[in-house]
């Protein structure tokens, strides 16, 4: 596992997701560039992630505003965002991480990278941050669908 | 019309029930095959069609499908497979198995609509 491998895997994910949104959602996701790992914010945030079994584990996880999940969510299933409970946030957001990685997983399948599936959970909170140990092979990619932001991480653990 | 989703997801069940209410069907739900077959017992005489996730804590929806198709009493229910469990193999074991249809997630509603049309010998849109 190279940076470069990485980079391109999270590219993968990144596509994976901006095909789910478009998809089932009707949002066209860009790129912009990650820079903050470990960026943090005062509004409540839920983030869905992962644990992906290969030759190598590996953690995934896809973080938005709280306001941000509801808006995806109400998309997705037709029902208006305040009519949304949390709960349904929580689960949405981690189907969507579970969605995502199933499209890569197959992409990967024949290749030395190929990963099994976990069960997706999610977190939720205020000002929280993800912090690993040095060192570790992670990357990060920031999306924007309009004014709503996404990042999602990877980090091989 | 009545359609069983199960699907440890509850906004893919939110999703599938907005597209059995456009069918003007009803829309039955397990969150895991256990839940599931448990409906079933009860339900089974008045179920159309079957709507099955993969990986679901408990018992997947593989071993569930096994299940139904080894019960006289369910084997007769159309299944579509609805997952993230997009490799050939997969979708291959599934139809082997029994499922009239495999939709892989992400998918449109239209899709949906269209899949679950078919799966109850309705024809597409």
């Amino acid at each position: 596992m190279t940076d470069m491998d990485i980079e391109k895997i999270a590219d993968f994910f990144t596509e994976s997701l901006r095909q789910v949104l478009s998809t089932m959602a009707g949002f066209e996701i860009s790129h912009v560039a990650c820079d903050q790992l470990n960026a943090s914010t005062d509004n409540p945030i839920i983030m869905g992630a992962m644990v992906l079994h290969g030759k190598k584990d590996a953690i995934i996880s896809l973080s938005m505003e709280k306001d941000t999940a509801a808006m995806i969510i109400a998309y997705m299933t037709g029902i208006l965002p305040r009519e949304l409970k949390e709960q349904d946030l929580f689960d949405g957001v981690a189907e969507l991480v579970n969605i995502m990685a199933g499209e890569v997983k197959a992409r990967l399948s024949n290749t030395p990278h190929h990963f099994l599936l976990t069960s997706p959970f999610s977190l939720g909170g205020t000002n929280f941050k993800m912090v690993q140990k040095k060192n570790l092979l992670e990357t990060c990619r920031h999306l924007k669908a309009g004014e709503m932001d996404i990042t999602f991480r990877i980090a091989y653990i | 019309m009545r359609v069983l989703s199960v699907d440890d997801s509850s906004m893919v069940r939110k999703i599938i029930k907005g597209a059995v209410e456009v069918l003007d069907g009803e829309l039955l739900e397990a969150s895991d095959g256990i839940e599931a077959l448990e409906l079933l017992e009860e339900e089974y005489k008045s179920v159309d069609l079957i709507l099955l996730d993969w990986n679901m804590p408990r018992l997947d929806g593989m071993e569930v499908l096994k299940r139904l198709k080894g019960d006289r009493r369910f084997r007769s229910i159309p299944v579509m497979m609805v997952t993230t469990e997009s490799e050939r193999e997969n979708i291959v074991r599934a139809i082997q198995h029994g499922a009239v249809h495999y939709l892989v997630k992400p998918f449109t509603i239209e899709e949906l609509i269209k899949r679950i049309m078919e799966s109850l010998g309705k024809g597409g849109l």
